[in-house]
């Protein structure tokens, strides 16, 4: 699942050509939801973000397979850049505060790599790249993801915004347009770094199963559980299977016992365990 | 997470982040040169990389990033109780390099730092200051490649031949170089100096195949240490951490063979042998980030430390010891179990 985050409706709208989401009920911004994806449409400033972005990853938690993803514009140095092009984010500079947040760059981007900066008002004549939401995505990201899942693209919009530039400028089409070349590429290759993240569950249906039935029967306390399941998992990774081991200890104590007694059982498994 | 094998990773080294304060060092430019394609990333501090929570640090230890930095006091830390300490009073180690380019399963840094980046301290200079001050009350026992590999990273970081020009020049200085590494090529461009021993680990290539991933082959290990003993520099032979993989006397008592087969044992300075053991708090930050046979077993806990439960760790020694004893004498063998 790709959690993506835009500011405003003309960036979302460049993700919606791509990928066919429904808008659901948000208390911040908007949520629109996939079967791969949810889009956030945050609202400008760092406030609006860490807001949003904190309701849709509480509302629906994030697996370890899963990425956050930022799109957005930004403005740029004049003569640095063009208009239109996109860049991968290694560092975010929030002004504000003068803290600095890192993304872990696990993959090789298609993408140029270059720092930003997460202003808390319109940039007037940028020193480098320059954007309002980064550093607060990153911040309410990161009590859900490591580092390396959270990905930031910024695509140059403008190179600042001078008092007597008039709303022609940046219409909402011509926003859209300059972030949907974009999409497909940003998504295939996000896409491809998930799809090599895997936070399956070790133990198979039947080992769990198993495991959940040798608990009744052994009475186990929270304790006792967090042990056996420890146990279980060890046998796992070192034999590659353990249902065989599970089996064999159902059968040899068909009965529930009393907790007293599972702590025998239990220790018995152990040492199993151990040979 | 495990990570698929299919994965298009960034390469190792790909990003270097560089403290701001160690940006003009001389060292800092040179290992740079080293990476002519890398994305270079000013930090402030090494910390707001190497710190950050939640790392992927699996992920990580398969293509790490470099961050260079300045190290800050103290340059010496005392001995773990942990740690062999060989008998010696004054013993201390360094960590001027933080992690190793190694990979292995169940290495302690991956308990002690929240990342897999490497961490170079480009002021060496420093700490070779601190061990003159501290010399100058004492000797030292000093090991400098605990929490890394200074022989597999000295192609980058150029350290060794400072902390040998150190070594010949206080005979008082005593240096463990612990390494896994087997480039014989690197050692032979160090002098030869009876205060620095050579700390080969070895381990049987069953461990080292499945635990101890992107490391030499024992083979290769044996060749290093003959080479070093050749030259006539004080060797030492590691067995620690032994891992009680499944029939371990047949695995141990192979590599022992193998070992004393290829190495005259009366030219080795002493051997060190020691069970897997760790503290309760690294375990539980290895099994929560790299759950494995190594990390999950039910290790038995006394004051702190997770170690095989008594009976193991008698048989592992016993073997260990019976074994050992039929090649070199006992004096020379130091045994970690016996200080628990």
């Amino acid at each position: 699942m790709l959690y993506i985050t835009t500011a405003i409706y003309p960036e979302a709208a460049a993700v919606l050509k791509e990928l066919p989401l429904k808008k659901t009920a948000s208390r911040y911004g908007a949520i629109y939801t996939g079967p791969s994806a949810h889009l956030i449409v945050t609202g400008a400033g760092t406030v609006s973000a860490a807001l949003s972005v904190s309701e849709a990853l509480t509302l629906s938690p994030p697996k370890e397979e899963d990425l956050l993803l930022n799109i957005g514009l930004c403005a740029a140095p004049e003569g640095t850049t063009t208009l239109g092009e996109a860049f991968f984010i290694h560092k975010i500079t929030e002004t504000a505060t003068g803290r600095d947040y890192y993304p872990d760059m696990m993959f090789s981007s298609a993408y140029p790599e270059a720092s930003l900066m997460t202003v808390p008002t319109i940039c007037k004549s940028p020193v480098c790249l320059t954007d309002m939401e980064a550093s607060a995505v990153y911040q309410a990201g990161r009590a859900f993801f490591s580092p390396d899942r959270m990905l930031f693209y910024k695509i140059v919009s403008d190179f600042g915004v001078s008092n007597g530039e008039s709303e022609e400028t940046f219409t909402p089409d011509k926003l859209t347009a300059l972030l949907t070349p974009h999409i497909k590429p940003i998504l295939t290759e996000t896409s491809a770094y998930a799809s090599t993240l895997t936070g399956e569950e070790l133990l198979s249906e039947d080992e769990l199963s198993l495991t959940r039935e040798l608990l009744l029967r052994i009475d186990a306390s929270a304790t006792m559980e967090a042990e056996l399941r420890q146990l279980v998992r060890y046998l796992r990774y070192r034999d590659g299977d353990v249902t065989e081991p599970l089996r064999a200890f159902l059968l040899h104590y068909p009965e529930p016992v009393h907790r007293k007694e599972g702590k025998v059982i239990l220790e018995a498994f152990r040492k199993y365990c151990l040979t | 997470m495990k990570l698929l094998e299919n994965t298009a990773l960034r390469k190792a080294f790909s990003h270097i982040y560089i403290e701001e304060a160690a940006a003009a060092h001389p060292r800092t430019k040179a290992i740079l040169a080293h990476f002519p394609n890398a994305a270079r990333i000013p930090i402030a501090d090494y910390k707001n990389v190497f710190n950050r929570p939640r790392q992927a640090t699996p992920l990580q230890k398969k293509a790490p990033s470099l961050i260079l930095a300045l190290g800050k006091p103290p340059y010496l830390y005392e001995g773990a109780p942990v740690c062999q300490s060989f008998g010696e009073e004054h013993f201390f180690y360094t960590s001027c390099v933080r992690n190793c380019p190694y990979d292995c399963e169940y290495c302690y840094l991956q308990g002690m730092y929240p990342s897999g980046d490497i961490v170079i301290f480009v002021n060496l200079e420093d700490t070779l200051a601190a061990v003159e001050k501290a010399l100058s009350e004492h000797p030292l026992y000093l090991c400098i490649s605990y929490d890394t590999d200074l022989l597999a990273l000295d192609n980058l970081t150029g350290f060794l031949a400072e902390w040998f020009a150190l070594a010949a020049k206080y005979p008082s200085l005593t240096l463990e170089l612990r390494t896994k590494n087997a480039s014989i090529a690197t050692l032979a461009k160090l002098p030869v100096l009876p205060n620095v021993i050579l700390a080969v680990t070895m381990s049987p290539d069953e461990v080292i195949r499945r635990y101890e991933h992107r490391t030499p082959a024992l083979s290769e290990r044996i060749a290093l240490a003959k080479a070093a003993l050749t030259d006539g520099r004080p060797v030492r032979l590691c067995f620690d951490p032994m891992i009680a993989v499944p029939d371990f006397r047949t695995s141990y008592g192979q590599m022992f063979q193998t070992i004393f087969t290829a190495l005259p044992p009366e030219k080795l300075r002493d051997i060190s042998v020691g069970s897997f053991r760790i503290s309760v708090d690294y375990l539980k930050r290895m099994r929560r980030n790299r759950p494995c046979a190594v990390t999950m077993y039910p290790y038995t806990l006394t004051d702190g430390v997770y170690h095989y439960d008594e009976q193991l760790l008698s048989d592992m020694l016993s073997f260990a010891r019976e074994t050992l004893h039929t090649y070199i004498p006992s004096s020379k063998i130091f045994y970690w179990e016996e200080q628990l």
